[in-house]
């Protein structure tokens, strides 16, 4: 065997073994079972380093009822102002999907996250001069064909469950901008 | 006996050699990969470049995500950011811009062999660094930039492929670059097609794992979500329900089926078409445009080779023959030439030095002045008339349609400008490249 000839050999084995590595990760990424969990501790560093650790789970096991993020401002007159921040974004852009999934965020961990989003809600209603916030989880529940044949939504009152995640002071910052915008 | 034994035994190694051989490494060319370079790239860019307004708000330490937090959410030193390294606002800025640099030289294929790289890391960054933004995007996404990164990508439909052309043309107008075909080309193109058989067939299990799938009512559910709610589709489902169940039904059948069937000659049109279809329904009734791109540019690794060349030689018949007829003395026009030539992929145009090789259509007077364009019914067209013929006609000049067809505008100033340059061709040349080498006069 000449050198060359050896080169070529070492390389097609080197590609070989790596494909064969390649294709197994794929295959065990999104596998649950026990073998392939075991497998996981060599495989790991690689999937990870990657980003191709995943399920593959879309819509799955199951497709529907999420919850709609809602906030509730109370200005300084005791006035509720609610906003629906998931209407304000464009489907067909990319924020719509992280913004939403920021507000999945809230909606899973508020105690984590809730005062951070409070900060930065109040600032962008400052010119209401809030004083708290209040932070909902609208629930969707079943919602048949027929519920769409009488005119109903999804999210009409007698088809959610309304879940209070929340409550905040603003910090002051937002009422004393105001306050300064408005002289 | 023994002998008998490890006969049968050397023929069946060697005969699993060759299979192992012709599901791997068989020479392929890039093109399908390159498709989908091209369309991953661009959704990444667009993507990103959606970002730049929220950079610190999502991906900054003082806003919603601070670096402990994200932290947190991370499984291990394995998952990575650049962004945990940085300290200072402006090397957010800087690396973000530096980032979709990249992406755009990604997606034109220019130094593809290392900006990919650049990409791959800067994707994986932004998604660990906010994990809570992440959905099926962005795992598909970085796992088909993986296998672009060790694909030889950038061989075709790519910047780097026309500078490889035009230095060869530089040299010989007439000379042709072979397309490029390897074997590790072929293996990178499996690993893909492995890649999304994988997660069809991951997805297909994952449903019929749920009561909603089996009840045929999962179309219905996803529908009435407050995230993807659609009252217009969802009247027509009210009233014919039996949509509802086929169409969750077609979901799984497609999903299963992918993976069994995308690898038979005779069912992949069919399973390719599906597939796509699927994904188009996501993109236009349920907003997830960039999710079902990038799916749709990782099935383009099932595209045959085969098709692809087919397509390329119906539109070189649609279009029919195009002679450029250039000043072969004038260095300056023999190096534009190099630079068109390089870009028409598809071999479109013919070319003919009227100095060495006079033209039966257009006098050597008329050539003096500006290049011709001739069609076969024996049109001629001059000057930036045959510029404009062809930038509309071959793919790899399409880029400049925006320049060639504005309304007016294009030929009020693209004339003169043509003019101008075809008068000053001879001190344009010694401008910018010192003196002809070959050419005696300009």
């Amino acid at each position: 065997m000449t050198a060359k000839q050896l080169r070529k050999y070492i390389a097609y084995v080197a590609m070989s073994l790596f494909v064969a590595w390649h294709t197994l990760a794929m295959v065990l990424a999104p596998n649950s079972s026990s073998m392939a969990q075991s497998a996981r501790v060599v495989f790991q560093p690689y999937l990870s380093l990657f980003r191709m650790d995943t399920t593959w789970a879309f819509f799955a096991p199951s497709a529907g009822k999420h919850s709609q993020f809602r906030y509730v401002i109370t200005d300084a007159e005791g006035r509720e102002h609610t906003f629906v921040p998931g209407r304000e974004l464009n489907w067909y852009l990319p924020t719509d999907i992280w913004f939403k999934n920021w507000y999945y965020t809230i909606i899973e961990f508020p105690e984590s996250f809730g005062d951070i989003f409070a900060a930065w809600f109040c600032r962008e209603r400052a010119d209401l001069k809030p004083v708290t916030i209040t932070f909902l989880a609208i629930q969707e529940q079943d919602f048949w064909p027929e519920d769409h044949l009488r005119g109903k939504h999804p999210l009409d009152p007698e088809y959610v469950v309304v879940d209070t995640l929340k409550q905040a002071e603003c910090p002051r910052s937002s009422q004393t901008e105001t306050a300064t915008d408005d002289r | 006996m023994l002998a008998t034994l490890a006969r049968a035994g050397r023929e069946s190694f060697v005969a699993l050699g060759r299979a192992w051989s012709q599901i791997w490494f068989q020479p392929r060319p890039t093109t399908p990969l390159e498709i989908a370079r091209i369309g991953v790239g661009s959704a990444i860019l667009f993507h990103y470049g959606m970002a730049t307004p929220f950079l610190f708000v999502f991906w900054g330490d003082t806003d919603w995500m601070p670096r402990d937090v994200a932290l947190m959410y991370l499984d291990g030193p394995w998952m990575q950011s650049v962004f945990f390294y940085f300290s200072a606002p402006w090397q957010w800025i800087a690396f973000h811009i530096f980032f979709l640099l990249c992406c755009a030289a990604f997606v034109v294929g220019w130094r593809t062999s290392w900006v990919k790289w650049i990409v791959l890391v800067g994707h994986i960054s932004y998604d660990y660094r906010n994990l809570t933004l992440s959905y099926g995007a962005e795992s598909i996404a970085a796992c088909l930039l993986f296998i672009l990164c060790l694909a030889p990508v950038g061989r075709a439909m790519s910047l780097d492929r026309v500078r490889a052309v035009r230095a060869a043309k530089r040299a010989n107008l007439e000379a042709t670059l072979p397309p490029y075909t390897g074997p590790w080309a072929g293996a990178c193109t499996r690993l893909m097609q492995i890649q999304m058989a994988v997660l069809f067939l991951y997805s297909g299990i994952e449903k019929i794992r749920g009561d909603e799938w089996w009840s045929g009512d999962a179309l219905w559910w996803a529908f009435t979500t407050t995230e993807f709610y659609h009252d217009p589709l969802l009247a027509l489902f009210a009233q014919q329900y039996w949509l509802v169940t086929v169409g969750t039904y077609a979901s799984i059948v497609i999903e299963i089926a992918f993976p069994f069937l995308i690898w038979q000659r005779a069912t992949r049109p069919y399973l390719l078409a599906a597939a796509i279809f699927l994904h188009v329904s996501f993109a236009v009734l349920l907003g997830l445009v960039y999710f079902s791109f990038i799916m749709s540019m990782g099935h383009m690794s099932f595209l045959r080779p085969e098709w692809l060349h087919s397509l390329g030689a119906w539109w070189k018949r649609k279009i029919g023959d195009m002679e450029m007829i250039y000043d072969g003395r004038c260095g300056f026009c023999v190096r534009s030439m190099a630079w068109l030539l390089a870009f028409d992929g598809l071999g479109q145009i013919k070319i003919r030095d009227f100095r060495t090789n006079p033209s039966p259509v257009v006098s050597d007077a008329q050539l003096e002045k500006a290049l011709y364009l001739v069609l076969p019914d024996s049109r001629a067209l001059p000057g930036f008339e045959a510029y404009r013929y062809v930038v509309l006609r071959v793919p790899g000049l399409w880029w400049q349609i925006p320049f060639f067809y504005v309304p007016v505008l294009s030929r009020l100033f693209g004339r003169p400008i043509y003019n101008w340059v075809a008068t000053h061709r001879s001190w344009l040349f010694s401008f910018r490249w010192g003196a002809p080498r070959s050419a005696s006069s300009g």
